[in-house]
């Protein structure tokens, strides 16, 4: 009985099942934004980023500096790095970036793709952002021209060795031995990345700020404290209100569905109960309906999302970020039960208008 | 019948939902990479950038006043005792004489005249000295173009401003007595001339070995501490501070052959053993962390990460001796997330 009315409705129960699915799509895209900025923060902070502090200075230093800084309170270990801004070009297209050149085999600031896969910074050549290949219209092999953009100004050749589907900017890496000798100078460095004992972070963060070569002092706690900060603020606006159409979508459709149904067949469910059947009886059969097209719809809403959602980062995607869609079995079970939570709300709605049925006024009616 | 039925749907009804209440509310797993503490050598360095030296270098100056006719050595050449030659000096031209000087040398003629009296008297005995003093000037010249050579082949290196000046005045220069003219040394006995920070001096002992590097070699150079400077200086720091530095003076322990490129004034790189375990229980530098006071690391108990209070000696950026808390082979998290916590689930990424 309880299918039979959902097989002679078809479109009807197609469309019930459709609305809630969206709902939950709705939903899980909402609540995915926190997996895509865990994933984020657990690559960038966990993985690809692993210095405690970073220090950028106000010029090239001789790499004297490495030492001088190694001596530093509380400095574990030091990871130099040379930045020099460049534009790169290809054909008519170029980029303003700047070439970072690392140590080769990073232990602190590591190159890491999308995937979580470590690049190792080329000894020889460029390697360079995906999206900065498709920008340049490069593949690996290829030259750019490079023209430095400080210094004495020299214009480079050098080839693409390889891409990096990386999540953050425009970035080109080369070992810095290799771009010194590239720019036909000494090593030099431009900052340095430092692991920390956390007992002298604070006295380090304060002491750097006053040396007169160092520009800039970036704790990287406090970066991730700042993110998450961000985050949270612009993070929860969106979840609340993704939950609250949702929700509003969700009820909407079950009380709607079931509140039909209950006036369709007020005279069938009354007869029942006459005949006998527990109200708890009665209301299962009313009830049923809404849980199975719930249940029907969860899987579809999952598809949905995750295909809603990604196409939807396709189009966030920019130079600046690209995310991956990320969603966890944990979000999906939070989806699941935000919807059954919401049908549950809907089916006590109509239940309690069922036990209100006048059932000898629902029985003497004509049709 | 109805009632067993009805069962069973209210227990998949349940389990289904427990099920996905179970799945919203699973611990997360971190994921983190390993590796194991080890036994092996360890050994702490005083890293320093440093700058070759010859040994012995000369400095052949002017021993009197004149000119010095073209200095035709160039940097690198050979010279050789008793065969080079040098420079050739010849007495500076005099000055033109105008009237007032003329008259004062007039003046000064009459005077000598005067005094030429006297002066005779004391002829004999000035004869007497001159014929000394010009002895002596023949042996002390003999023993400057020896004296100062006193290697068999020495190469040699020209005055910056001796090459420079030669192309203005091609037919000499005038010099002062004791003006620099050439510099010698033997390349063949170079050192290494390294400051370090005064606090690292105080580790360092004569007769450490060093390991000298980025030196445009293929392979590092092996050195050994040959003098700590008692008395240290102040030099900018490249951080824009003042700091107290001292000359550590190391010698080459290869044989020339090894460096033979390497000249005089050259920049290498030096690493200090100052000290040097050959068994020493040890874990990556990066898996340490604070808690208070304490050092820890997280132990990987399978899917667990257990925190382990350990006690930590020597100390190099990749690797810290550890004196006790820990066990050679245990599974150490390296670069702990924030994330991970004591007991919490961790996986560990296959490297």
């Amino acid at each position: 009985m309880l299918l039979r009315q959902m097989v002679r409705r078809p479109a009807r129960t197609a469309l019930s099942v459709l609305g809630l699915s969206a709902a939950g799509a709705v939903l899980l895209i909402g609540f995915s934004f926190i997996d895509i900025m865990e994933v984020l923060i657990t690559q960038q902070f966990d993985r690809a980023w692993r210095q405690d502090m970073t220090l950028s200075f106000t010029e090239p230093l001789t790499s004297d500096v490495i030492s001088a800084v190694a001596h530093l309170p509380g400095v574990l270990r030091v990871e130099p790095q040379r930045a020099v801004a460049v534009r790169l070009r290809a054909g008519p297209r170029h980029r303003t970036v700047a070439i970072v050149g690392l140590v080769p085999q990073p232990e602190l600031q590591r190159v890491l793709d999308r995937a979580g896969q470590v690049h190792q910074p080329p000894g020889e050549g460029l390697l360079i952002s995906q999206a900065l290949a498709q920008l340049l219209e490069v593949v690996p092999g290829q030259q750019v021209d490079a023209d430095v953009l400080e210094g004495d100004r020299r214009a480079l050749a050098l080839p693409v060795v390889g891409v990096v589907d990386d999540a953050l900017g425009l970035q080109a890496y080369m070992t810095a031995t290799a771009l010194s000798r590239a720019l036909r100078e000494q090593p030099r460095v431009t900052g340095v990345a430092l692991q920390v004992d956390a007992q002298a972070l604070p006295a380090l963060y304060a002491r750097n700020r006053t040396l007169p070569a160092v520009a800039g002092v970036a704790s990287t706690s406090a970066m991730l404290r700042n993110f998450r900060a961000l985050m949270a603020q612009n993070l929860n606006v969106v979840i609340t209100l993704n939950v609250v159409f949702s929700a509003i979508i969700a009820i909407g459709i079950a009380y709607n569905s079931s509140r039909v149904a209950l006036s369709e067949r007020s005279r069938d469910l009354a007869s029942l109960r006459v005949l006998g059947f527990t109200r708890a009886e009665v209301s299962l059969l009313l009830v049923g309906e809404l849980l199975l097209v719930t249940a029907a719809s969860l899987p579809i809403g999952m598809v949905l999302g995750q295909a809603l959602g990604s196409g939807l980062m396709q189009l966030f995607n920019n130079e600046l970020y690209r995310l991956s869609y990320e969603v966890s079995w944990r979000t999906v079970a939070w989806m699941a039960l935000t919807n059954l939570a919401a049908m549950l709300l809907s089916a006590a709605l109509v239940v309690r208008q069922l036990h209100r049925v006048d059932l000898v006024g629902v029985l003497k009616e004509r049709e | 019948m109805v009632t067993k039925r009805r069962v069973l749907w209210g227990a998949a009804a349940a389990l289904a939902v427990g099920g996905v209440v179970a799945v919203a509310l699973w611990p997360s797993t971190v994921t983190v990479d390993a590796a194991p503490a080890t036994r092996g050598p360890l050994q702490v360095t005083i890293d320093a950038s440093g700058e070759t030296r010859i040994h012995d270098r000369f400095t052949v100056s002017a021993p009197v006043m004149g000119r010095v006719g073209r200095i035709t050595l160039e940097p690198g050449d050979v010279v050789e005792r008793g065969v080079t030659l040098i420079a050739e000096m010849t007495p500076e031209d005099p000055p033109l004489l105008e009237s007032r000087t003329t008259q004062e040398a007039e003046a000064a003629v009459s005077v000598a005249r005067g005094l030429l009296g006297r002066a005779d008297a004391e002829d004999a005995a000035a004869r007497t000295a001159l014929r000394q003093a010009s002895a002596e000037l023949e042996r002390a010249q003999t023993l400057w173009t020896a004296g100062a050579l006193t290697r068999q082949a020495y190469e040699m290196r020209g005055k910056e401003h001796a090459a420079a000046e030669e192309r203005v005045r091609a037919a000499g220069f005038g010099v002062a007595p004791g003006e620099p003219l050439v510099e010698l040394g033997d390349p063949s006995y170079l050192e290494v001339k390294a400051d370090v920070l005064s606090t690292d001096a105080v580790g360092i002992r004569p007769g450490m070995s060093v390991s000298i590097e980025q030196w445009g070699g293929a392979t590092p150079l092996r050195g050994r501490v040959e003098r700590v400077d008692p008395s240290g200086f102040t030099k900018m720091s490249p951080l824009g501070v003042e700091e107290q530095r001292v000359s550590v003076t190391i010698d080459f322990k290869n044989d020339r052959e090894a460096w033979t490129l390497l000249g005089d004034r050259f920049r290498v790189e030096v690493r200090i053993a100052v000290w040097e375990g050959r068994d020493v229980l040890q874990v990556p530098t990066a898996a340490l962390f604070r808690s208070g006071d304490q050092r820890s690391v997280y132990v990987v108990d399978d899917d667990r990460a257990r925190r382990r209070v350990i006690g930590v000696g020597r100390q190099t950026p990749s690797a810290s001796e550890v004196t006790s808390g820990l066990d050679a082979g245990a599974l150490v998290v390296v670069h702990p997330p924030e994330t991970v916590t004591d007991g919490g689930r961790i996986a560990v990424e296959a490297r």
